[in-house]
């Protein structure tokens, strides 16, 4: 029984399919509620406000939605959709990408991600850092876990009493396509994915599917879309101007489903 | 328990379901035409019928079987497991033969051509892992097929067994070092090949298949292909993946995952005193799970609830599910009479009536025409058991439900 991980999930490949919605205007001001325009279907209004802004970057207001299919109903959306209608899709991991994007330090107050293992789950169950942070995995369970990875240069495999407690540096940024898979020795079907990128231009949506970036310096940059746990992918290519908010719903159905390898 | 057991000689329920043949799969039960197999097993929700997930358990990932969701006696692809104890092996599956070796009069090896030209069947199957169950992060690992390929028994007969053989031993491709006596002197470290084994007997009587499609479709690499033992009735582990050998023997075979591993201990009660027993993990037993649970709109301040689930084990007819709430009688469930076969799993409902907002506990129990009841945790057979192998107690489900 000590092999059941060996099937984990196989590598990520980038789907052709693309769907965006984007609405540029100036920046007038900051902290308008990005609920506000998601809310509905279709092209997003965009608001406009009052102050102009200190910074010359960027910014985007996004969201990532799932468009269900009654043909090719999805299981895994009782996990990850709180609200069928209208689709917020969670713990979706999104990433800026670009060759200049340098490679910046790790930010410190940032160093304290932890993934807990209760009710026999990781949780959560996808994280994303900087390169060079920390993740403090804890065992809430009464059971003994493990925590291991074949993944990477530096795999590790660690027994986790009840109790226990173990804190991992992930030095190799693997960027979106090839997170750090988790799994657990003794059971099978306790899954995990930690994403480590060299930037800190990266997020894991929320409940409500939102995600948000402040102060992007203007570039062309390839947006990426990644759900591991359910197999959904997404990417296109966004261009960020100095003093412009982008507003952005990334809408997925089932086309964007990775297809299982033989 | 005993208590309850007045409840089994009841008539049994039963309930024939009909539901629309998916061309896909009609076309593939051509080959087994004496079973219709319909797609749908479970029966239609209700109006206002909704899934009331279980609290605290995990998330069920893919590759694994997703309970909630249960709606197809045969389960697609997506939801079937993989163990695998050496890895899964790298080869050129077209050059892949078979031998038999060993005391045969004419020991001979097979190509997959060879074996494909031989006679086909089809054998319905539900496959689960030994350690299913042993705990809540591993309840998925159990799957139902139709499996096709040629029977062992005439192709062994062709090969000429020795009348003094005892054992036949069944290897994979998959290898690895293995240890015995680690840390002491007398260590010693070898590389094998995976395997299992069973006597003569089994092997010519039990309806061994050697396996090449799944549900009609080539099997896949992590299943076995391009060929898999199929042992109906006995656990996952008896059937050997990516099959390339079947060694005669007149000796028992001791390989790790038959002498050492899936080697279940277990305590027996003897003139007042426990005695453990070493026994290998071999025929499936009798188990049942609660798949779903749903609900409707409350009434009155009740909940109306609904379980539906599923039953199996090594091929002896089951007669009878019961379901329990709380501390409640143990009631008889609807078993479906179609789609039904003798080594797979049959898929059981109840109405459970109503129940109060809160935190409720639903279990089943299934018993066999022999009246063997699938026991509780509580009950020696589990209590003293002492490996987590054959995972096969009843598994109470935990549901809260609001008003
Ligand atoms: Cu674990």
């Amino acid at each position: 029984m000590n092999n059941f991980i060996s099937h984990g999930v196989s590598h990520i490949v980038l789907a052709k399919s693309i769907k965006m919605f984007l609405c540029r205007k100036r920046l007038l001001l900051s902290g308008l509620a990005a609920s506000a325009f998601l809310a509905g279907f279709g092209p997003i209004p965009c608001a406009r406000a009052a102050a102009e802004p200190e910074s010359q970057n960027g910014r985007i207001e996004g969201a990532v939605r799932y468009v269900s299919d009654s043909e090719r109903p999805w299981k895994f959306s009782r996990y990850y959709v709180k609200d069928s209608e209208k689709g917020f899709l969670a713990e979706a991991v999104v990433a800026l990408e670009n060759p200049g994007l340098r490679s910046e330090p790790p930010d410190q107050k940032h160093n304290a991600t932890t993934i807990d293992q209760i009710d026999f789950q990781f949780v959560p169950e996808t994280v994303a850092i900087q390169s060079g942070n920390s993740v403090r995995f804890t065992n809430s369970d009464e059971s003994i876990h493990n925590v291991m990875t074949t993944d990477g240069e530096r795999p590790f495999n660690v027994s986790m009493p009840k109790g226990g407690e173990y804190v991992h540096v992930f030095k190799d940024a693997r960027g979106i396509a090839k997170p750090v898979r988790l799994g657990c020795v003794y059971h099978g079907g306790m899954r995990g994915w930690v994403f480590v990128f060299d930037h800190p231009w990266f997020r894991v949506t929320s409940r409500d599917g939102q995600f948000q970036w402040e102060n992007i310096p203007p570039g062309t940059y390839r947006l990426e879309m990644i759900h591991p746990a359910g197999r959904l992918e997404w990417r296109s290519e966004i261009e960020i101007k100095a003093n412009e908010t982008i507003r952005l719903e990334i809408v997925v159905s089932p086309d964007n489903i990775r297809a299982s390898k033989r | 328990m005993n208590s309850n057991q007045t409840s089994t000689l009841a008539p049994s329920k039963h309930v024939t379901r009909r539901a629309a043949l998916k061309t896909g799969i009609s076309a593939m039960a051509l080959g087994a035409a004496r079973l219709s197999l319909p797609t749908l097993a479970f029966s239609q929700p209700d109006p206002g019928e909704k899934l009331v997930p279980f609290v605290n358990m995990p998330r069920t990932g893919e590759n694994r079987l997703d309970w909630e969701t249960l709606d197809t006696w045969l389960t697609p692809q997506d939801q079937v497991f993989n163990v695998q104890h050496y890895g899964i092996p790298e080869f050129d599956p077209s050059t892949h033969r078979l031998e038999v070796t060993g005391m045969a009069s004419h020991p001979r090896s097979f190509t997959l051509e060879e074996l494909k030209a031989l006679s086909r069947r089809d054998q319905l199957m539900t496959l689960e892992c030994s350690g299913n169950g042993s705990s809540r992060g591993f309840m998925n690992a159990v799957y139902n097929s139709k499996w096709t390929g040629t029977p062992l028994a005439p192709l062994l007969e062709r090969c000429g067994i020795d009348p003094k053989a005892k054992e036949i031993v069944f290897f994979g491709k998959d290898r690895s070092v293995e240890t015995l006596r680690k840390d002491t002197p007398r260590e010693v470290s070898v590389e094998v090949p995976f395997g299992r084994s069973m006597s003569v007997e089994d092997a010519m009587n039990l309806n061994l298949l050697l396996a090449y499609e799944r549900n009609g479709e080539p099997l896949e690499k992590r299943n076995g292909a391009p060929l898999r033992l199929i042992v109906p009735g006995w656990y996952g582990i008896a059937n050997v993946k990516w099959l390339d050998r079947i060694d005669i023997r007149d000796r028992r075979y001791m390989g790790r995952y038959m002498g050492r591993d899936y080697v279940t201990v277990r305590g027996e009660r003897r003139d007042g005193e426990i005695q453990f027993l070493e026994t290998s993990v071999t025929r499936m037993n009798l188990k049942s799970v609660i798949a779903r649970v749903t609900r409707n709109q409350t009434r009155g301040g009740s909940i109306p609830l609904k379980a539906y689930g599923a039953a199996w084990n090594d091929g002896t007819e089951i007669t009878r599910v019961h379901v329990k709430v709380d501390d409640g009688q143990w009631r008889e469930a609807a078993l479906d009479t179609e789609p039904r076969s003798k080594f797979s799993w049959v898929f059981f409902s109840i109405d459970l009536g109503v129940v109060q907002p809160g935190k409720h506990t639903i279990v089943s129990r299934a018993t066999d025409a022999n009246g063997r009841l699938q026991p509780a945790s509580e009950d020696d057979e589990i209590a003293l058991k002492k490996t987590y192998w054959e995972a096969y107690q009843q598994w109470p489900r935990e549901i809260e439900v609001e008003a």
